[in-house]
């Protein structure tokens, strides 16, 4: 497959990559996985889950094998302190997420980042379930946005509000209500408020990375002025 | 709908559990899913789909699991036990029910992973460890925290008005965590109190407390017997304030003691509901916890700890002299670490970093042996 030549340091690369499994992909990627990553697949209890969960791993491993000048299956990944992976010894940061067969990764240099992608499933948004996740001024544009809208809104919020986790992170620890995220369908992907302070949220840049029609992603990378540079992976490999 | 907790029996509370499961992780009748012990997120479940798990439970069970909780044992065994009804109301202090994997309110993971000796963080007069959460945050990854907060925030239990009954609670409650010492606890304000407290106790044991760490508690208020010592105090504190600084700090003072009359009130709001069946609301409840610990705090321990106590004074503290309360109560002497701040500012954003690296430091100090007399 194409790869870009090279990852710049301003910039964030984000792949969405079609995760349905044919034979020859499943093949192609299950061999690139550690002995660690066969063993966690192996106990996914439905297949789907462990197909897609190994062709994204694959594929991760792929992708960053190129970026770091290294066999695929030879990169250190380990896991960080709160469960996020991360490339030992490398100067490389990476997240990846994945929903009903849609993966995101997201690659930078020099500055941490975070991805998420969710497939917009309208029957997991309720007003309650919504007061759960949001803080109270994201409650606010939420209810503020109207109804035949709110499916969108409420997945824009949410996974702008994981991909900001994840970039940090800090897994669960960190609590949901401590920061504010645009999600109105018409405003653009932005970070309002972390602890109340528009400064804090200065440092970091998100942007939209919707892969298709029925899903919601975002990606979230420290600094500013960085660049986003997206591309595609096609079923054929 | 919702259920109120008391109608569900311990099997129709399991069948709740394992339809929502089901529904949430959309497993069929047989096969997957069965087994108590199988991993929310082995069965493709995703982070989504835990906080819609968790919420459905709260809002039409009336259990409340936190998402840390959850993660840590993401088993319908871990939520059940996480769900299991608290042990019958027992009011002799010192007694807890049996430790289960979402421990009592209490007492508080702020950190648990890493695998050295855990740290305890005792409460100050507010009964909550949030403001000390920077610090937990702040640790190295290999140092765990663990905060104790008053019993009764959460209003499921009542909670304690002597220190050295809430001293011998939050021993049995680090016991869960660290069946034997030694131990290394530490607290702000009242809190520093507390550590002091629970140090005797547990000396008292025969057991062996390695590290007591004090952040910034001169406990120069203790010596304040009448009015005139009070106005000694305040000229002390204002001493070398701007004008600016001292109208503030006067202000600070009136708006305290317009508070404290208040949480009075509030006291007197509780004793008037309680035989009326009623209860205080959830933001009034910790008020009243408040009061009982500004009451409690006059209740001084005494007895010496065997060790060198690691004081942590701010740069704003500098009039605050730590000897005159700490000295006698300490064999081995008092360490002082100088950081950034000034009183609880010391855990600020701005300052916890600095904090955390004093601490760490004081910590990897190895346990004098202390002799057992």
């Amino acid at each position: 497959m194409q790869l870009p030549a090279r990852l710049q340091d301003d910039e964030v690369h984000v792949w969405a990559v079609d995760l349905a499994p044919s034979r020859q992909r499943l093949c192609f990627y299950q061999n690139l996985l550690s002995p660690a990553e066969l063993k966690r697949a192996s106990r996914f209890h439905r297949d789907t889950d462990r197909h897609a969960w190994m062709v994204a791993r694959g594929f991760l491993r792929h992708v960053l094998g190129h970026y770091a000048e290294c066999a695929p299956r030879d990169l250190p990944i380990s896991v960080g302190e709160h469960g996020k992976p991360q490339l030992s010894g490398r100067r490389l940061d990476f997240s990846m997420s994945h929903s009903r067969g849609v993966g995101l990764l997201a690659i930078a240099r020099n500055c941490s980042v975070g991805v998420d992608v969710e497939w917009i499933d309208p029957s997991k948004v309720t007003d309650r379930f919504a007061r759960h996740c949001f803080s109270r001024t994201e409650y606010r544009h939420f209810k503020a946005v109207e109804r035949q809208l709110r499916t969108r809104a409420f997945f824009n919020g949410w996974t702008r509000k994981e991909a900001f986790i994840k970039a940090l992170g800090q897994g669960l620890n960190y609590p949901l209500s401590d920061f504010d995220v645009s999600l109105k369908p018409e405003a653009p992907a932005r970070l309002i408020r972390i602890e109340g302070s528009a400064s804090k949220a200065m440092q970091w840049t998100m942007h939209n990375t919707t892969p298709c029609r029925a899903y919601a992603g975002a990606v979230v990378a420290g600094g500013r002025g960085w660049k986003l540079a997206c591309f595609v992976q096609p079923r054929e490999c | 709908m919702r259920t109120a907790r008391s109608q569900l029996t311990p099997q129709a509370l399991e069948t709740e559990i394992d339809r929502r499961w089901r529904q949430i992780l959309e497993l069929d009748g047989d096969g997957d899913g069965n087994l108590l012990s199988e991993d929310f997120f082995d069965l493709g479940g995703s982070s989504l789909q835990a906080l819609q798990l968790l919420t459905g439970i709260e809002d039409e069970l009336g259990f409340a699991v936190p998402l840390m909780a959850f993660a840590l044992h993401p088993t319908k065994a871990g939520l059940l036990e996480a769900l299991r009804p608290a042990e019958p109301q027992i009011s002799v202090p010192g007694q807890v029910p049996a430790a289960s994997v979402c421990p009592a309110t209490s007492l508080v993971p702020m950190k648990p992973d890493g695998s050295r000796k855990p740290f305890f963080f005792i409460h100050a007069e507010f009964g909550h460890t949030l403001f000390a959460q920077g610090l937990a945050r702040a640790l190295d990854s290999e140092q765990p925290m663990y905060g104790l907060q008053s019993r009764g925030l959460d209003g499921s239990e009542e909670p304690f008005t002597k220190l050295p009954h809430m001293a011998s609670y939050y021993i049995d409650l680090i016991k869960t965590i660290q069946p034997s010492g030694p131990y290394r606890l530490g607290g702000f304000c009242m809190g520093a109190l507390l550590a002091l407290e629970m140090t005797n106790q547990l000396q008292d044991r025969g057991e062996d407390v390695s590290h007591l760490a004090i952040f910034s508690t001169d406990a120069s208020w203790i010596n304040i017997h009448g009015f005139g010592d009070q106005v000694n105090y305040h000229r002390r504190e204002m001493g070398n304030r701007s004008m600016l600084g001292k109208g503030r700090y006067l202000w600070a003072r009136i708006r305290f003691r317009i508070y404290r009359c208040w949480s009075g009130l509030v006291c007197l709001l509780r004793k008037f509901l309680l035989p009326r069946g009623r209860s205080l609301s959830a933001r009034l409840r910790y008020v009243f916890v408040a009061e009982l610990n500004y009451r409690a705090g006059w209740d001084l321990p005494t007895k010496p700890y065997r060790g060198t106590i690691s004081y942590f004074q701010g740069d704003g503290d500098s009039l605050r002299d730590p000897q005159p309360f700490w000295s006698p109560l300490a064999e081995g002497g008092i360490e002082i670490h100088r950081v950034r701040g000034e009183l609880g500012l010391i855990f600020s954003p701005e300052n916890v970093a600095g904090l955390a690296v004093e601490l760490k430091q004081s910590l990897s100090r190895p346990a004098v042996a202390t002799e057992s007399s």
